[in-house]
């Protein structure tokens, strides 16, 4: 995977969005551009770190309603907006919305190249963490069934005998599954296994039950 | 028959009566201008005596008196056919008259003769011919006279005595009440009108004295005192022949009743004879009267109302005004002006030109009915709007010479107009403005389009050239673009400000056909980008006509982005656009495209404002268009076609001629 960024223009003005591209190139930017909505949903994206520059009024789906796919997407990218004619209302939903930055045509370069730089820095972070955290994911998969239990309960404070009255067995083997749990989670402290359950967004379960898939939108 | 062709210079004199005229080749010219032979020539066109005037060698008429048309029963037309004359002269008569003819030319100035002529269904009248010779280097040139037509006098000429009896004859033919009255004042014939008029038998009132029947008539004893010799009192005023008089006549057994007399003096053989017309005008004065109480209540009901009505004399200029003229316009009672020319003065400088020339075409030369509107001004120097229709007095139905004027004052309603017109005009403004207002955001963004495209491209090049090595060509590109942007702002620019003009006068002659490939030039970047075909369709030669420039460029524009816009990702887009000529002179604009064509469903409202099918269009353009389209007096409409796609033309009409 490359980690040279991408920035993405989608607007249906010819001349603005020739002229954008040609300055982020100039600036340095690996940059590919669409003439609508639609045409960047279809088109095949390079992986790695981008963002979005995004004219909010076309012809055919909005700019507003790019975002809004993207964001359930699941490849939610950051999103610097340009607009002919912004009103609060526009901006405050762009903003909710999760974009970057909000610039009204015409906008300074400094301006633009700035809010591309936030956005991809914002992208590559996301990038990192998301990576980091199919890592973890991977890892707690490779948890047995167990050991799963023994970690969910361990992060909620409780000691191993409690833990072992709560799973009806002995303090010993709950001890011998802690420190596995320690090992495969690469976890080098308790206080490490709290994080990772909190990032895995793990639930305490009581009465032996499975914890939630950590996919972090199903709520138990 | 030589009795009745003498030839006596005496004779001549004395029917050619009118002083110093006797041998005058001018005689029928100072006859006509002298009042005493107006009142001669008066009585002649109240018998049948005829005056004429001929070439002297053929005798075709150049003129004749047109109670000719009832002597013979030809039209004038007729008489003036070449050799009328002599085709109509009785065969028996010919050869008598054209020898006497012949010789009283060469021999005298003036000569009579009687002879037969043939009328139009075949009678035969017996006239009285008297004639005078115009020569020219000594040879006749022109003759005049008269045609007297003495068939009666002939037929009686056993009874009849000498020149008294002719003249009774003749009196006899008028219709008029005539009494002839020697120079003593005795009555030395009446006709039977007159006998009837004053209710006596046949011949009882020859002899008497004129003064039983009315007496004390003044101008009478003037005219028979002068003719005796006598000293004119000179004080009291001459009435001209010819004026009827208004006297009290005296019937039989006393009865009175009101006349009017006409005094007409002949110098006979036999002295002074005066031919008196009388008409019993007692009819007439009821009626007269009659209509003064009408006037009466027509000048209360006038002066009450809000009209002010005026006769007017044309010959005169004098206006009679009826209304309260001088209170509507704030003068004192008889202050404002009596006259045509006093009105016209009063007239606004702006109107005055129009509205006299209106007077003079409609009133002066058609003598036809005028209505007019136009300021007026008032003692204190301002202005009332007033309309005026004219129509002429119907009794004088053939060539009128008085007019009823109504006049209104209207300034109450023009004001009241003005001010709606100002409101509407204002109201199109704030139409405009709330229009404009929606459009701002539409506007706006569509200024900053190229604005934004222009900064971005400024600021690259601006990068090219800081990192050392700037490749000149993408320089070139770069300033290409930006030249472009520029252009497209300011048009978009100059679209505001025709949206934005609260004026209706920016209306030019304009080459519709120039006008709108003009603005497909402006579209043919976006045309080209889109890949779109443009085929154009102008008829050659079209006049110019009136619009205004810019908003048919917006029009045009708006139509051919809507085009675009329906040909959005469409291969083969093809737009055709056009203007031609109607045959009526209308000009036809055409913009059609291959698209998918308006569902039926948006057909209706398709020009309705905010009606849009894009869902960031606010839908005003169309409207818009319309707006426009209308102002200019045109229609607007759009239809699928067969082939598929939609057209959406306009028409404007014809231009008017260059002022």
């Amino acid at each position: 995977m490359t980690d040279e960024a991408t920035v993405f223009v989608v607007d249906d003005d010819p001349s603005v969005r020739r002229s954008v591209v040609r300055l982020l190139k100039t600036a340095g930017y690996r940059v590919e551009s669409f003439d609508s909505a639609e045409a960047f949903l279809e088109g095949e994206r390079l992986p790695g770190p981008g963002c979005l520059v995004l004219d909010v009024r076309m012809s055919g789906m909005t700019g507003l309603q790019l975002q809004r796919r993207l964001r359930v997407s699941g490849r939610p990218m950051a999103v610097v907006f340009i607009t002919g004619h912004g009103d609060v209302p526009m901006s405050v939903a762009a903003m909710k919305g999760g974009a970057v930055d909000f610039l009204l045509k015409p906008f300074d370069d400094e301006a633009l190249l700035g809010a591309i730089d936030r956005a991809i820095t914002r992208d590559r972070n996301w990038l990192k963490e998301r990576q980091e955290l199919d890592g973890l994911r991977s890892r707690y998969d490779r948890l047995t069934p167990r050991q799963q239990q023994v970690f969910s309960l361990v992060v909620t404070g409780l000691l191993n005998k409690q833990v072992a009255a709560q799973l009806g067995t002995s303090e010993k083997t709950i001890k011998v599954h802690r420190a596995r749990v320690m090992a495969t989670m690469r976890a080098g402290s308790l206080a490490d296994l709290v994080r990772q359950a909190e990032r895995l967004q793990l639930h305490p379960v009581s009465n032996g039950a499975g914890s939630g898939p950590p996919d972090g939108t199903k709520v138990q | 028959m030589d009795k009745d062709a003498t030839a006596t210079s005496s004779m001549t004199e004395s029917t050619m009566s009118a002083p110093g005229a006797d041998h005058d080749p001018a005689a029928a010219s100072s006859l006509a201008a002298s009042p005493r032979a107006d009142g001669f020539r008066r009585l002649l066109e109240a018998t049948s005596i005829i005056q004429w005037e001929a070439d002297a060698r053929t005798r075709d008429f150049t003129y004749v008196g047109s109670q000719a048309e009832r002597l013979l029963g030809f039209s004038l037309d007729e008489w003036y056919q070449p050799a009328f004359w002599l085709t109509r002269l009785h065969p028996d008569d010919r050869e008598r008259v054209l020898r006497f003819r012949e010789e009283a030319l060469v021999e005298r100035e003036a000569y009579e003769l009687e002879y037969r002529m043939v009328g139009a269904h075949g009678e035969v009248l017996w006239l009285h011919d008297v004639v005078a010779v115009e020569r020219v280097d000594g040879e006749p040139a022109i003759i005049r006279g008269f045609l007297i037509d003495v068939t009666a006098r002939k037929r009686a000429e056993d009874t009849a005595r000498a020149s008294e009896a002719r003249l009774g004859k003749l009196l006899e033919q008028a219709p008029d009440a005539l009494i002839a009255v020697r120079a003593d004042g005795s009555i030395a014939f009446v006709n039977r009108q007159a006998e009837r008029l004053f209710g006596y038998d046949g011949g009882t009132l020859v002899g008497r004295s004129f003064d039983e029947l009315v007496p004390g008539h003044g101008k009478l004893r003037r005219l028979l005192d002068a003719d005796r010799g006598m000293v004119v009192d000179e004080s009291v005023p001459t009435v001209e022949p010819g004026q009827l008089q208004p006297v009290e006549a005296i019937g039989e057994g006393g009865r009175r009743f009101p006349a009017e007399a006409d005094l007409n003096p002949l110098q006979t053989d036999e002295g002074l004879v005066v031919v008196i017309t009388v008409r019993d005008v007692s009819a007439r004065l009821a009626v007269d009267t009659a209509l003064r109480e009408s006037e009466e209540r027509f000048r209360i009901a006038a002066a009450l109302g809000a009209d002010i009505i005026a006769e007017v004399d044309i010959r005169s200029g004098v206006v009679v005004w009826f209304g309260q003229v001088d209170a509507a316009l704030g003068y004192e009672r008889g202050e404002f002006p009596r006259t045509i020319d006093g009105w016209a003065g009063q007239l606004h400088p702006e109107d005055r030109e129009r509205v006299v020339a209106d007077v003079q075409r409609h009133v002066y030369e058609r003598r036809e009915g005028l209505s007019a509107e136009f300021r007026i001004q008032t003692k204190d120097l301002s202005y009332r709007h007033w309309t005026v229709r004219a129509a002429p007095r119907l009794e004088d139905a053939r060539r009128p010479t008085t007019f009823i004027a109504v006049c209104q004052d209207i300034t109450a309603e023009t004001v009241a107009r003005t001010e709606a017109l100002h409101h509407r005009d204002a109201l199109a403004h704030v139409a405009r403005v709330s229009a404009l207002g929606e459009l701002t955001g539409a506007l706006a963004h569509e200024l900053n389009q190229p604005l934004a495209a222009m900064l971005s491209n400024a600021q690259a090049a601006l990068r090219m050239l800081d990192s050392g090595s700037p490749e000149p060509s993408l320089l070139v590109e770069v300033l290409r673009d930006i030249v472009a942007d520029d252009r497209r702002a300011s048009a978009i620019i100059q679209r505001l400000r025709a949206l934005m003009r609260h004026d209706t006068t920016a209306r030019e002659r304009i080459d519709l056909a120039q006008v709108v490939r003009e603005v497909r030039e402006v579209a043919r970047a976006a045309l080209v980008d889109r890949g779109v075909t443009v085929v154009p369709d102008f008829d050659a030669d079209l006049p110019a006509i009136v619009a205004d420039r810019i908003q048919i460029q917006q029009v045009v524009l708006n139509l051919i982005n809507n085009a675009m816009q329906a040909m959005e990702g469409q291969d083969d887009a093809r737009l055709v656009v056009g203007v031609r000529g109607r045959e009526d002179g209308w000009q036809v604009v055409a913009v059609s495209d291959s698209g998918p064509g308006i569902p039926p469903s948006r057909l209706p409202s398709l020009f309705e404002p905010f009606e849009t099918s894009r869902s960031d269009g606010l839908g005003m353009g169309l409207s818009i268009s319309r707006t426009i389209v209308e102002a200019h007096g045109g229609e607007i409409g759009a239809e699928n076609l067969k082939g598929g796609g939609a057209r959406v033309q306009f028409t404007l009409p014809p231009g008017r001629p260059a002022p």
